[in-house]
């Protein structure tokens, strides 16, 4: 099995062999990341082919570094990229709210029994955050999960500090109460 | 709250991390032609931006020697100084004006120069009113003096003159302006001026003098949408100012600021999907929706005075409107893979329309006092061009209810 710096240098070198083994192996990664972004499975999966063309078609852009490092500063390239690619397909369908539900196909179930319950809980806080409005949800998945400041924020969508700051605000508000919602919905069911 | 939000972020972060996505699909296939061979070649817009930066300078410096052309054509010959006493005794007939300025500034005893305008304050009598306009009349002893007048008056925009005619004592053909005038007390004035100088020729300058031309109105109303005659929901409103101004008598022009709600319903046929297609399921047949709009309009009229009488105006409008929508909700009744079922979304991203629609409206207007109407305005909107999510035709039609002052 090649290891990664092999992988990198070979897709450099515009090798497919080795850019269809970095694809294989780090597509699922790339959809996670993508599908936090992408309301619909079909879109999201569209979206990270394009965000892998546009790796492999700009692997000389990409900064080597120590052979032990290159895993990591890969992954972080990689989810730049895909980030981009989602956030540009977002900004072409105008930012419009998606209507329509996530068909349940998408998620894989936990074999795991006791996992099952966990699984479910972490695939519905997702589906909070995809259900928030397309501007709301770039914001948070941006600084609460991708860890970017507001000012990298306000450069990537095109805002300001204050507007990002505001927005997540708002999209905090919204999952609080989407959660009370959720809770006091099941304690009903009971 | 902070150790509340930090928990939730927690939550968040968590559930990206371990949440379970089924595996995606193989599609290298798609991506392999996709991919470049060698690193393709940086394209630079160079002579592209070159070309664009020439013409853009040209059309700068263009634009700017119109400016300047216009401006220095336009100087205006305000305030020549006229002179005041109008009990010339000199012929006007042989001498140029200029020189005959002179030979009157020399002779008169108090000479004091004033501008057009301040003579016209000083001597100007009323001769009668409409709705939009009053008639004064002047009177001039000196020919000369009087085209001075004229043309001062003519250069001398502050006064919101309009001069519609010059008469001379001695044409027969206005013999009654004469009479009337010479009822008035100033015509009084001039039989006793006639009776001390029977020689001095009289020239008279009527002037319909325009009241103030610009106001500003606070309207608002009712208004009723549909969408390709289909019918009529719940009424919405529009309210907002409106500011204008008189070219003439009769014709004003009128730009806007409106904040308008429209409520409509339509068949699903009329909905594009254009557009968001993509927020939607693939297959999702939009049946038919109910929904709402608001929309800050700007319209620009003309408008013009039909029937004017001393109290009331009967008048006619017609322009366009451009629109800037705030904020769209819809009520979506759908059909997917067979499933009827209802949906909602509210769009809050600001769209906006250059001349979205032709308005035409007939109006009446009652004069409370001489700076203030009010006024009652059916109007119809016809859509130049759909509007929304689904780019949808909307039609109005209601009635503008406004209150109109007149500047001092």
């Amino acid at each position: 099995m090649e290891n990664i710096t092999q992988i990198i240098n070979g897709c450099i070198n515009k090798e497919h062999k080795y850019q269809k083994v970095l694809y294989e192996r780090y597509r699922d990664y790339a959809l996670r990341i993508v599908f936090r972004y992408i309301y619909r499975y079909d879109a999201a999966v569209d979206a990270v082919n394009d965000g892998f063309v546009k790796l492999f078609n700009h692997f000389h852009k990409f900064e080597k570094g120590t052979d032990a490092d290159n895993e990591k500063i890969f992954a972080g390239w990689m989810k730049k990229i895909m980030i981009n690619v989602s956030i540009d397909y977002l900004r072409r369908s105008n930012m419009l709210p998606e209507i329509g539900g996530i068909s349940k196909d998408v998620w894989e179930l936990s074999k795991n029994k006791d996992d099952a319950d966990q699984t479910m809980l972490y695939n519905d806080l997702i589906v909070l955050i995809k259900e928030l409005p397309p501007a709301y949800r770039i914001v948070f998945n941006l600084y609460v999960i991708d860890g970017y400041s507001h000012i990298e924020i306000a450069a990537m969508i095109n805002t300001t500090a204050g507007n990002s700051k505001s927005t997540l605000s708002r999209a905090r508000e919204l999952l609080r109460k989407s959660i009370k919602k959720t809770e006091n919905a099941s304690l009903c069911s009971i | 709250m902070q150790h509340i939000e930090n928990d939730m972020d927690d939550l968040f972060r968590n559930a990206s991390e371990k949440y379970r996505l089924k595996p995606a699909e193989d599609n290298w296939d798609k991506i392999k032609p996709q991919l470049t061979e060698k690193p393709g070649p940086v394209t630079t817009n160079t002579k592209k931006t070159g070309r664009l930066l020439i013409i853009g300078l040209l059309i700068i410096l263009s634009v700017g020697g119109f400016i300047k052309y216009y401006h220095d054509a336009a100087e205006i010959a305000l305030h020549k100084p006229l002179t005041k006493n109008i009990d010339d005794k000199t012929s006007a007939a042989e001498k140029k004006p200029s020189e005959k300025q002179k030979s009157i500034s020399k002779k008169q005893n108090k000479q004091s120069l004033v501008t057009g305008n301040e003579y016209l304050k000083q001597n100007k009598f009323a001769i009668s009113s409409s709705y939009n306009t009053k008639q004064y009349g002047i009177l001039m002893v000196d020919n000369n003096a009087a085209k001075e007048l004229f043309t001062a008056l003519k250069n001398d925009t502050a006064e919101n003159l309009l001069i519609e005619k010059i008469k001379t004592a001695d044409d027969k053909s206005n013999q009654h302006i004469t009479e009337k005038m010479l009822q008035s007390k100033a015509g009084i004035q001039l039989k006793e001026n006639n009776s001390i100088n029977s020689s001095i020729r009289k020239n008279k300058l009527i002037i319909n003098e325009m009241r103030q031309k610009f106001y500003l109105a606070i309207i608002a109303g009712p208004s009723y949408n549909q969408v390709k005659y289909q019918g009529f929901e719940k009424p919405g409103f529009a309210a907002g100012i409106k500011a204008g101004y008189y070219l003439n008598k009769r014709i004003a022009v009128e730009a806007g600021f409106l904040f308008s709600k429209k409520n409509y319903s339509s068949d699903g046929k009329y909905f594009s999907m254009k557009h968001v297609g993509a927020s939607m399921p693939q297959g999702m047949e939009v049946l038919s929706l109910k929904g709402s709009s608001s929309i800050f309009e700007i319209p620009v009229h003309l408008k013009y005075d039909l029937m004017q009488k001393n109290k009331s105006n009967v008048f006619l409008s017609a322009g366009i409107s451009s629109y800037i929508l705030t904020n769209e909700k819809n009520n979506y009744h759908t059909m997917l893979n067979g499933v009827k079922q209802d949906m909602t979304s509210v769009y809050k991203k600001s769209r906006s329309y250059f001349a979205a629609s032709i308005d035409a409206s007939a109006g009446y207007e009652y004069k409370i006092n001489n700076y203030n109407t009010i006024r009652f305005q059916p109007y119809i909107q016809i859509p130049f061009k759909g509007t929304g999510v689904g780019s949808m035709p909307v039609m109005s039609a209601g009635v503008h209810f406004g209150f109109t002052h007149f500047t001092r």
